[in-house]
């Protein structure tokens, strides 16, 4: 398969492989969710599926040129990154996702500005969720009482307005 | 005629260089020294902004 | 009647006290988000499309187009005085504008910079309104398929034709085209790749996806970085008026940045930076202190501010017009309007004069509010620069979470802008543009539904989408906008190099 004819090779670009493999999965789902479509194209020809299925083939097309690319090592250099902080903030909007409902808005919310400051920089998560919930709080009246958005309310909305 | 079709090609590659520079600091990356050169920037000055 | 005509009684729509109101709110959030790095146009417009639902929509369009006239002249004052541009269409101010300041020049550095974007403002919206009832005349005519044409040129230009890579750019723009295709299909009602999930019937949410990867990308990218840098305020020092020398170099700067601006707004190119960038290379050229730039030139600030604002109101020419986003916020407005099932394009500007004639009026109002709003005011857009980095990031998600709380309080919808979120962050750093993907989401099924229309008025015969020579023309151009630049890509680099250090003489 591979011909030595450019050696030594330039360095395998690993992760952009994986984003081709990416690509190919997200291709091939559309193109097999759009055999399984019935292709009420009437008189045009062109119907729910073609679109999609044009989508589907573009994409495995694209994986398969990022591969080269990949394999050539023409992905621009990236910056190195810091793990830590890019984690708390994820698993800050994971903690409000989980907790959204069971504990309200103000909670959950409040813990995600905590993560969110700490990963800039602000590591005292006993004083920052504190000031993260009573923000949050305020945030959440302003905008459930004063503009009618429709907020989860918890036990803190709960305890304050007790109608909701 | 040749003269034109130089104005031509070098207004396209200023704004070619533009168009470059535009998104690699889009994408918080330094932009290539060549583009930067070609719209009158000086590299090492342009870096020294916080992207 | 003449546009004209229209202008004066847009104005009377636009000076209702409460239009006036939006407006005012519109520009002073704009000015913040300008000011504040991180932060742009696009990400607010988004944030605030939940919280606007039940408002009155012609009022929420005149306070989203206030925010982003609002963003360009915000943006500078960060450039200027800290070096870190608030807004990617001002990064070339720092470059003369930060000298200038630490020059205690620092005063006519924003003032140059306010009036360049007030006159610009106000010739390129008046072009606007001059310009698009002839555009919208020229549109009646367009049927699907020179529709059709036009996105394919949109999607080209926008993802291939001129970022740095077409690779790159054209998986964004699929990947956007594939998620517009979630949901149930308008023609046939049948659902696709919906995979059985109820959330997914009604297709991915346009302001989930574009908060998500506007802020919470952003915000996961910056966090990311090893490299913080530590901001440092320049105070301003000494007058803040500009003198007599200043006015004499600045004004023809003004004017060149201003038709630099507006026709590179209106191409579907991209963002508003272009603009700036070319009015920069312009000065440096025709300047007769060629010393003084690289170290606080004034045509250096005045020229790319009067850009990036004449390129806001370019934008608005194809959105208004046509229908067509050509920058993300553009894309994002355009959202703006379906979320009030509005069309933006030609048949708004007869079945809805009033609106989109107040809009434009309204644009003369806030440019003019601006204007008051960042020369005296100055002094408090310095103060929001103090906000920490910790509280501002943390503010922007508590927010970005609030807007898709506020538009569907499900787990499921935090779970996409989670999902998206990370997606947005691993594009950011492998070098993916962003703009092509929410522009294929919000494009992607306007595109497809005119491609069968065309289709099934032709029978089938896909021939019908060249036989207009308009439609012709523009799949011409995009067809020349893909592989023209792959050619110059893959004629070598190293050529081009030294081509271009030839030219420099």
């Amino acid at each position: 398969m591979s011909v030595n004819r450019h050696e030594p090779p330039r360095r395998r670009d690993t992760a952009a492989l994986i984003i081709a493999a990416g690509l190919v999965v997200i291709g091939g789902v559309m193109l097999w969710d759009s055999a399984r479509l019935a292709d009420l194209g009437g008189y045009s020809g062109v119907g729910p599926a073609s679109v999609p299925r044009v989508v589907g083939f573009a994409l495995m097309g694209l994986a398969a040129w990022t591969a080269i690319e990949a394999l050539r090592g023409d992905f621009p250099q990236r910056a190195p990154q810091n793990a830590p902080p890019v984690l708390w903030i994820v698993a800050g909007l994971a903690a409000q996702l989980m907790l959204l409902h069971v504990a309200g808005f103000s909670i959950a919310t409040g813990i995600l500005f905590a993560f969110t400051a700490r990963a800039f920089g602000k590591r005292n998560l006993a004083m920052t969720i504190p000031i993260g919930i009573v923000f949050a709080f305020v945030v959440w009246a302003i905008f459930s009482q004063l503009l009618m958005l429709h907020l989860p309310a918890g036990p803190l909305e709960h305890l304050i307005f007790p109608r909701g | 005629m040749h003269r034109a079709y130089h104005s031509i090609a070098s207004a396209l590659s200023t704004l070619r260089a533009a168009i470059a520079v535009a998104s690699a600091t889009e994408a918080h990356r330094h932009p290539a020294a060549a583009d930067l050169r070609r719209l009158g920037i000086d590299a090492t000055k342009f870096n020294a902004i916080h992207l | 009647m003449s546009a004209f005509e229209f202008l004066m009684q847009g104005l009377g729509t636009a000076a209702d006290p409460m239009m006036l109101l939006y407006a005012l709110i519109g520009v002073t959030l704009g000015t913040a988000v300008g000011v504040l790095p991180g932060i742009g146009p696009a990400l607010t417009v988004a944030l605030l499309l939940p919280v606007t639902y039940r408002l009155d929509p012609a009022g929420s369009l005149i306070m989203f187009a206030g925010i982003y006239y609002g963003g360009m002249y915000g943006g500078s004052t960060t450039s200027i005085l800290l070096n870190t541009p608030g807004e990617s269409a001002s990064i070339i101010t720092a470059l003369e504008g930060n000298k200038m300041a630490r020059k205690g020049r620092g005063g006519p550095a924003l003032a140059t910079a306010a009036i360049g974007s007030f006159i610009a403002g106000l010739i390129a919206t008046l072009l606007l309104a001059f310009l698009a009832p002839s555009i919208v005349k020229l549109a009646l005519v367009f049927g699907p398929r020179e529709y059709f044409a036009l996105m394919v040129l949109a999607f080209v230009t926008v993802s291939a034709a001129f970022g740095d890579s077409a690779l790159r750019g054209l998986t964004s723009l699929f990947l956007g085209l594939a998620l517009a295709c979630v949901g149930i299909d308008q023609l046939t009602g049948q659902a696709r790749l919906s995979f059985g999930v109820p959330e997914l019937l009604d297709g991915i949410e346009v302001t989930t996806m574009a908060v998500a990867m506007f802020a919470v990308g952003e915000a996961l990218f910056i966090a990311g970085q090893r490299v913080q840098v530590e901001d440092e305020v320049t105070a301003v020092k000494g007058s803040i008026w500009m003198n007599r020398r200043d006015w004499a170099r600045s004004w023809k700067p003004w004017l060149r940045g201003t038709f630099i601006g507006f026709p590179i707004g209106a191409m579907p190119a991209g963002g508003a930076e272009i603009g700036t960038f070319l009015s920069y290379a312009t000065e440096k050229k025709l300047t007769k202190h060629p010393e003084e730039f690289g170290n606080g030139a004034i045509e250096g600030v005045a020229g790319p501010e009067a850009a990036n604002n004449a390129s806001a109101a370019g934008t608005l020419v194809p959105l208004l017009t046509l229908g067509l986003p050509t920058s993300a916020t553009a894309a994002i407005m355009l959202a703006g309007f379906q979320q009030f099932g509005l069309q933006p394009g030609p048949l708004l500007f007869a079945t809805n004069p009033t609106l989109v004639w107040g809009l434009i009026a309204s644009l003369l109002i806030a440019n003019a509010m601006l204007l008051v709003l960042n020369l005296p005011l100055i002094g408090l857009w310095v103060k929001l620069l103090t906000v920490p980095k910790p509280w501002l990031y943390a503010g922007i998600l508590l927010f970005a979470t609030l807007g898709t709380i506020g538009a569907n309080p499900s787990a499921f919808e935090l779970g996409m802008l989670l999902a998206f979120g990370v997606l947005g962050y691993v594009m950011r750093l492998f070098g993916y543009p962003i703009a092509p993907i929410v522009v294929g989401l919000i494009l992607g099924p306007m595109a497809e539904q005119q491609l069968r229309r065309a289709l099934s008025i032709s029978q089938g015969d896909w021939t019908t989408l060249v036989q207009s020579p308009i439609a012709a023309v523009l799949l011409g151009i995009a067809a020349l906008a893909l592989i023209v630049p792959l050619i110059l890509r893959a004629r070598g680099k190293g050529e081009v190099l030294s081509q271009l250090a030839g030219e420099e003489d």
